[in-house]
């Protein structure tokens, strides 16, 4: 199952850069402090601190919700994928009726 | 004196007889008698929306709800909510994201029961070649349709009613059947509206759409939650447009296009909320309007979250 994980994220990276080799169930940053999976966006913040500046504010990211009240909040994970984290591309919905073809 | 004898065959037909008679019987042509129930005559009646207070108001929305039930055999509730005190509606969109997919553009015709054929969308996605200028809309492209988007070298850009502060669509409607409310949305009272699209021509944006035909929509795909200046099924020959989601909004939720972005370039807030993510994009990013030399104030801010 490991095996069939590419890794396509960081050059010359390798799991334990991430994962903590002591106990899998945790995340482990590069100055040695252990993270939950719930609280994994400070192990991205380390090397994307401008985009988590912009996550924690409401601008990076996606929020549901109320405007004004209770939002859901999207973790960096729920949109990409950390072992290959670029948006892949997706098909687009169908275009607008050209006047042309409105019969 | 002489009795004139008077009886129908009798009657003598003079000029003013004739006048008479003639004007009752183009005024029983014009007014579809067939369907003169009270419904007809009340919304015949109907009193400007600004000018009702608030009985008058529920009155109406209890006819529309009525006539709802009868024409779609289903339950529609139309709303009235004010504009809330101390909030102005602003939008953000991420030009450094979007990625031209459409979902926004589907989600809100979900949200907001447009007609489905002859077709109304109220946001259009135009696509521009990279490095092209791109604020000459005339250059765009909104018929892409390749297998997968975003294509290299191309950007997305959609463009929908950007809420101006000051809209020239209001000062050129007539009938004044749309305005701008205090929260800062411009919304079109549908039964004011007299169709003649004056709104649409000074629109610089092109955001307004026209129900050429009655809106086409099956029963079973409406929504069911409205608002009497938003999304409330429409009549033929009446101008519609983007309101934010006036039924979402003024209940405290996102709009239907911010929650159904892929990729999240869509943000919106209250603009006199200095903790707000619209306040802080507007303060801390590069941040364009649409046609700004207009003078039209927009309050749909394009911005690009990356600053290159």
């Amino acid at each position: 199952m490991h095996q069939e994980i590419l890794l396509n994220h960081m050059p010359d990276g390798w799991c334990f850069d991430c994962h903590n080799p002591d106990n899998r169930d945790t995340l482990r940053l590069a100055n040695g402090k252990i993270v939950s999976f719930q609280e994994s966006y400070y192990l991205c913040a380390q090397c994307h601190g401008t985009v988590f500046r912009d996550w924690k504010v409401g601008l990076h990211g996606k929020r549901t919700g109320m405007w004004d009240g209770e939002k859901q909040y999207l973790l960096c994970v729920h949109c990409h994928w950390p072992h290959d984290p670029v948006f892949k591309p997706i098909k687009p919905l169908p275009p607008p009726v050209k006047p042309s073809d409105i019969r | 004196m002489k009795k004139r004898e008077r009886n129908r065959m009798e009657i003598p037909v003079n000029r003013r007889t004739f006048l008479k008679g003639a004007a009752l019987g183009l005024a029983a042509t014009a007014l579809p008698l067939n369907k003169a129930d009270a419904s007809f005559w009340e919304a015949f009646f109907q009193k400007y929306y600004r000018e009702m207070n608030d009985e008058e108001k529920k009155k109406v929305i209890q006819r529309l709800e009525k006539e709802y039930l009868q024409k779609y055999k289903k339950e529609i509730k139309v709303g009235d909510e004010k504009a809330l005190p101390g909030v102005l509606f602003g939008y953000g969109l991420d030009l450094s994201r979007c990625i031209g997919c459409r979902r926004c553009v589907y989600a809100c015709v979900d949200e907001n029961n447009q007609s489905k054929d002859p077709q109304i969308h109220w946001i259009t996605v135009l696509r521009f070649k990279k490095g092209e200028k791109f604020t000459d809309l005339e250059e765009s492209e909104k018929y892409y349709n390749p297998k997968e988007v975003p294509e290299p070298g191309y950007f997305y850009m959609p463009v929908q009613c950007q809420q101006c502060e000051k809209p020239p669509c209001v000062k050129a409607c007539p009938t004044q059947a749309t305005w701008k409310d205090p929260d800062g949305i411009v919304v079109v009272d549908y039964n004011w509206c007299i169709g003649c699209r004056y709104c649409m021509a000074a629109c610089p944006y092109g955001a307004r759409r026209f129900n050429w035909a009655a809106p086409n929509r099956k029963p079973e795909e409406l929504n069911t939650n409205t608002h009497y200046l938003g999304n409330r099924p429409r009549y033929k020959g009446v101008v519609e447009k983007c309101t934010f989601c006036i039924q979402r909004t003024r209940n405290g939720k996102y709009p239907a296009c911010v929650e159904a972005c892929p990729v999240g370039a869509r943000k919106f807030g209250n603009l006199l909320d200095p903790g707000s993510e619209m306040r802080y994009l507007i303060e801390h990013k590069r941040v364009f309007r649409l046609k700004e030399d207009l003078n039209t104030y927009p309050k749909f801010y394009y911005f690009f979250a990356y600053g290159r």
